[in-house]
């Protein structure tokens, strides 16, 4: 009987904080966007938007996994360098380049995060270490190739991902190719996610991020069973595949700005600080960087604020904020539990 | 009391180092200059414009006369964009027609003002130098640098960008900034009516070039009767400058957009595009895939120009320099040519590489267009 009034009692205190913040700032920020700027609540503005930060939700994604399992990457951005350099070296503005060159840099993406899983798994090196070196290491790579000038160009066979949109669409105006490759890599990701949508989560204890309960069990991209190390060798592996696969989609100036991917060719290093900006906060605002948890659909509004959170003052005719502040914003409000 | 020496101590080093290096980005006689020269006559032979010059004046440099081999030490401030790859390539070009050049030493600063100045102290203390050639990478932050390469008795020549001393043999640059932003501006003012908008992309601060282009173009869009929507730094990045431009969409009309440079002109046209709207008046440069964007699209495009051909004339300059032959200086002014919509056919070459600078005036060298990516 006592029991019976306690618990009843002590829900609807519960039930408070189980709203996470995240969605509250996410629906505060665009409520304020469309205030300031009415333009961005209509579908076209709304679209536009998604289109130009599907590339970092992209790249959020394998980031998440990473920081999942307890891990930090820092060579996002240095390998959207190297697959936007040499994608627009290789392709030379042949059309035709597009078909092998697209998956020859799926295929670097892969390599790299085979190469940071191994170091991290199997030689121990803590990842943000492990993940320095390999930033630095393909900056030279990338600086050495096209010997630090801007060379190339990208065919609009390549952009195409990235750049264009199905007009003329009832209700929605417009449907940017890039919004549908959002949708797609979302709904990947959604299924590969254990079943149920449960969390990865870490058990308590500062030293312990290899001690990983349960989670991702049995799925393909590896689980977070600490005792097997291939779990988050898988991990780093799917971070850097996705993570290839958004530098080149990208590379096409692709989505109109896509998290500076598309910066094609002129500045030599596009991409360049992304591994902190942008596709970090919004991962680690997920997976909540001490003992936290983290599914997509966390991420999801992870990013979302992230991009609301920058973009409302530039809609608003302000100057961008200080993006650092945004991102340790989405981070604090990652780890809310 | 000591901190009160110490904050007049502190207030006058502030004050100090604000008049130091000051160099002055908006005046009106250079200005005036500009606008005349873009319209006058140059000496030299006319279809060799990267031997044109204007005025008469002449630096006598038989002091700095020296017996071939000569090593020619060029300490560039990058060649982080598409504009510096192709001049790049004009002088290196260049380099091969002088025999008497034994050996020519490229540091690349990589656009950074640090690099740059130790590099300059590298080249000194190596000695090995017979002459010095610097594109600077910013205006101020360069000039004790260059001051401190005179002082070593070498002669110095300056091209490109430039430095706020007159030490150096002669500063080679084609008419300016203010010229450049004329060209552009006369454009935009001749086909936008009185109250239209005007957004200002540029590319960075601090350079004098660049500087001086938005100083000349906003005082005459101001005199116009134009709006300026703003003024943007898009460093050079064609995915921030769509979205500079998107932004600024969302919000309102575009009726012109004027560039400080353009390589990333396309990108900006793309956002009209992309956007569903029509392309306005957009300046660009005398990159292929503008021309031919403008071409394609038919909008109301004008490139002004800082024709590439100047990296020769740098070489040339240090020739003359070695041999005691007579230069044009304290500053060779070449000619500074606008492409616009009835001569834009001449300046589109589709053999060319998209980044190919047109007003590169190599066409008359023996490895065009191989060397600059293009094909027979």
């Amino acid at each position: 009987m006592t029991q019976d009034v306690l618990s009843q009692g002590a829900e609807p205190r519960r039930r408070l904080p189980q709203i996470n913040p995240v969605y509250i700032l996410v629906v505060v920020l665009i409520l304020a966007i469309v205030v300031m700027n009415p333009a961005f609540g209509e579908p076209t503005g709304y679209m536009n938007y998604l289109k130009r930060v599907a590339a970092l939700a992209i790249l959020s994604g394998g980031a998440l996994y990473v920081i999942i399992s307890g891990g930090f990457d820092l060579s996002v951005g240095s390998t959207m360098t190297l697959t936007v350099i040499g994608s627009s070296m290789l392709a030379s503005n042949d059309p035709n380049s597009t078909y092998w060159i697209i998956p020859l840099m799926l295929g670097i993406g892969v390599v790299i995060g085979v190469i940071n899983g191994l170091v991290v798994s199997y030689l121990k090196v803590p990842s943000l270490i492990a993940t320095l070196g390999m930033m630095i290491s393909l900056n030279g790579v990338a600086f050495m190739w096209s010997g630090g000038a801007p060379r190339g160009y990208l065919p609009d066979t390549f952009r195409f991902f990235g750049r264009y949109n199905i007009a003329d669409l009832p209700v929605i105006s417009i449907l940017p190719i890039a919004v549908i490759c959002l949708v797609v890599f979302g709904a990947i990701l959604w299924w590969r996610q254990p079943a149920g949508g449960a969390p990865c989560r870490r058990s308590g204890g500062t030293h312990s991020h290899l001690r990983l309960r349960r989670l991702f069990a049995h799925r393909s991209f590896g689980g977070c069973d600490p005792r097997r190390p291939g779990r988050r060798f898988g991990q780093y592996r799917l971070g850097f595949r996705i993570a290839g696969h958004h530098g080149r989609g990208d590379r096409g100036r692709t989505i109109a700005r896509w998290a500076r991917l598309g910066a094609r060719h002129h500045r030599w290093r596009p991409g360049a600080r992304s591994h902190l900006h942008p596709a970090q906060p919004p991962g680690t605002g997920a997976a909540g960087p001490v003992g936290g948890a983290g599914t997509h659909s966390h991420r999801c509004r992870g990013f979302r604020h992230l991009s609301a959170a920058t973009r409302r003052p530039m809609s608003a005719g302000a100057r961008p904020p200080g993006c650092p502040s945004q991102q340790g914003l989405t981070i604090s409000r990652g780890r809310i539990p | 009391m000591k901190k009160t020496i110490l904050a007049a101590a502190v207030l006058g080093m502030l004050t100090g180092a604000s008049f130091a290096q000051a160099p002055n980005f908006d005046d009106p006689a250079e200005f005036a200059k500009q606008r005349e020269q873009l319209t006058g006559a140059f000496n030299g032979p006319a279809d060799k414009p990267y031997l044109q010059y204007a005025g008469e004046a002449m630096v006598d440099t038989s002091g700095f006369k020296k017996d071939a081999p000569w090593t020619v030490c060029f300490s560039n401030a990058g060649v982080n964009n598409p504009w510096r790859v192709v001049g790049y390539t004009d002088m290196t070009e260049e380099v091969k027609l002088h025999p008497e050049i034994g050996t020519f030493t490229h540091a690349d600063a990589e656009g950074s003002d640090d690099k740059q100045i130790a590099d300059i102290d590298d080249l000194l203390a190596g000695g090995n130098c017979d002459v010095l050639i610097v594109s600077p990478n910013s205006t101020a932050a360069l000039t004790p640098a260059v001051e401190k390469a005179c002082a070593s008795g070498l002669p110095v020549i300056v091209f490109d960008r430039g430095v706020t001393t007159n030490c150096p043999v002669t500063f080679v640059h084609p008419v300016g900034g203010y010229g450049f932003g004329i060209q552009a501006a006369d454009h935009v003012i001749a086909n936008v009516a009185s109250g239209g908008k005007v957004l200002m992309l540029r590319i960075s601060p601090g350079v004098d070039v660049l500087e001086t282009r938005a100083s000349g173009a906003r005082n005459m869009f101001k005199e116009a009767g134009l709006t300026i929507l703003g003024e943007e730094f898009t460093g050079g990045d064609n995915a921030k400058t769509k979205s500079i431009v998107e932004d600024y969409l969302q919000r309102g009309a575009i009726d012109a957009v004027w560039m400080d440079a353009g390589a990333t002109a396309v990108a900006a046209v793309e956002a009209f595009e992309d956007q569903g709207f029509d392309v306005p008046v957009v300046t660009g440069e005398d990159q292929q895939d503008y021309l031919q964007k403008w071409r394609d699209v038919g909008f109301k495009g004008v490139a002004p120009t800082y024709p590439t051909y100047q990296w020769r004339t740098a070489i040339i300059a240090a020739v003359n320099t070695l041999k005691g032959e007579q230069v044009p200086g304290p500053e060779w002014v070449l000619p500074q040519p606008v492409i616009t919509q009835d001569v834009l056919d001449q300046y589109i070459n589709e053999k060319m590489p998209p980044l190919h600078y047109a007003m590169c005036g190599c066409e008359d060298m023996p490895n065009y267009p191989q060397a600059w990516g293009g094909s027979q």
